[in-house]
């Protein structure tokens, strides 16, 4: 990209050259400046270009930009088009255009949290010690009993929230 | 676009400068009045000392003779069933219940922090100083409290236990 854009700069042959072309191949192709500079003025909220797209102006276009001096009431609805087309590369329209750069995102976001989930999976079995044995259901209803039997926290906490008389939890 | 219309407000700006700290002012001055009546004066029946250690609390009575322990976490192989891990020690705190008591708190090496939650404790343990913190329990029960200050590999494994006897 670089040394291609620098030698477009010295090939340059006097006016904008080569980037002047209305063709249908579109404005980056045979040098000039790269991608990101050519179309930085192609946003919603910067829709001012430096130079008009079209600089290279065959008969036709050349005398439609005469007929433009005039009054624009004359001008047909197609030739007003031409004349929007010579100034500038995209329309509003075209510019905002949607695109599906969402799925490729989407895509790739899944597939990584998939192969953490993978990751994840595969820690737990090969690579975590033993949990404690005070984890065990048994020993956290042991637990459970002491802290009853201690009455920890009695006036709003665990204790308060278990009938003593009943022996089971309050409703 | 530019903001011609919001710009040069000085009597406004000069308002809402004064006046927030007018507030905070009448705020303060009662708050720091409060917090020194919290450091009550309560007369505590006795006087322990809890020394902060890498990893362990030693705890010393002197009042009425010289009883000084050392308070050791429980590893899990030495757990009883029913027993909390990383909260059950060797050598509880034993006091007694409606007495207060004043802790001396301090650190032979690094910053520690006394801590029970239950009774709303937290002093930190700094060596070379001694801080005091007094309460008095109205409720016989085991209280668990953990270290509260970041010192070293075995911080979360110097738990403190006091059981409160009637």
């Amino acid at each position: 990209m670089l040394p291609r854009a620098a030698w477009s700069l010295v090939l340059r042959k006097g006016g904008r050259g080569r980037r002047g072309m209305h063709s249908s191949e579109g404005t980056t192709r045979g040098g000039g400046k790269m991608s990101p500079y050519t179309n930085c003025y192609a946003q919603r909220y910067y829709p001012m270009p430096e130079e008009p797209f079209c600089t290279e102006l065959n008969a036709e276009q050349q005398a439609l930009k005469e007929k433009e001096k005039g009054s624009w009431t004359q001008l047909t609805h197609a030739e007003k088009v031409a004349l929007y087309r010579l100034q500038f590369n995209e329309t509003f329209a075209e510019m905002n255009r949607r695109s599906n750069e969402w799925k490729t995102v989407m895509g790739c976001v899944f597939f990584f949290i998939g192969f953490a989930a993978l990751v994840i999976w595969w820690q737990r079995v090969y690579v975590f010690p033993p949990k404690p044995i005070t984890l065990t259901d048994e020993w956290k209803a042991q637990q459970l009993q002491r802290m009853l039997d201690m009455k920890v926290n009695p006036v709003q906490g665990l204790a308060s929230r278990w009938d003593y008389e009943k022996k089971q939890w309050k409703k | 676009l530019t903001n011609t219309s919001i710009s040069d407000a000085q009597e406004m700006e000069t308002i809402w400068t004064i006046l927030p700290a007018i507030i905070l002012i009448l705020i303060a001055l009662p708050s720091l009045r409060i917090l020194y009546l919290t450091d009550e004066i309560n007369d505590p029946s006795f006087t322990i000392k809890s020394i902060g250690h890498q990893w362990y609390w030693t705890y010393e009575y002197t009042d009425y003779g010289g009883l000084i322990f050392n308070s050791y976490m429980l590893p899990p192989l030495f757990l009883e069933p029913g027993d909390l891990r990383l909260l059950d020690v060797d050598n509880r705190v034993v006091l007694p219940v409606e007495a207060p008591v004043r802790m001396m708190i301090t650190s032979q090496d690094v910053l520690h922090s006394w801590t029970v939650p239950s009774l709303g404790l937290k002093t930190d343990a700094i060596p070379g100083r001694l801080n005091q913190t007094t309460f008095t329990a109205t409720r016989p029960g085991v209280y668990y409290g953990q270290c509260s200050e970041i010192c070293g590999a075995n911080h979360s494994f110097m738990p403190i236990v006091l059981e409160l006897i009637p």
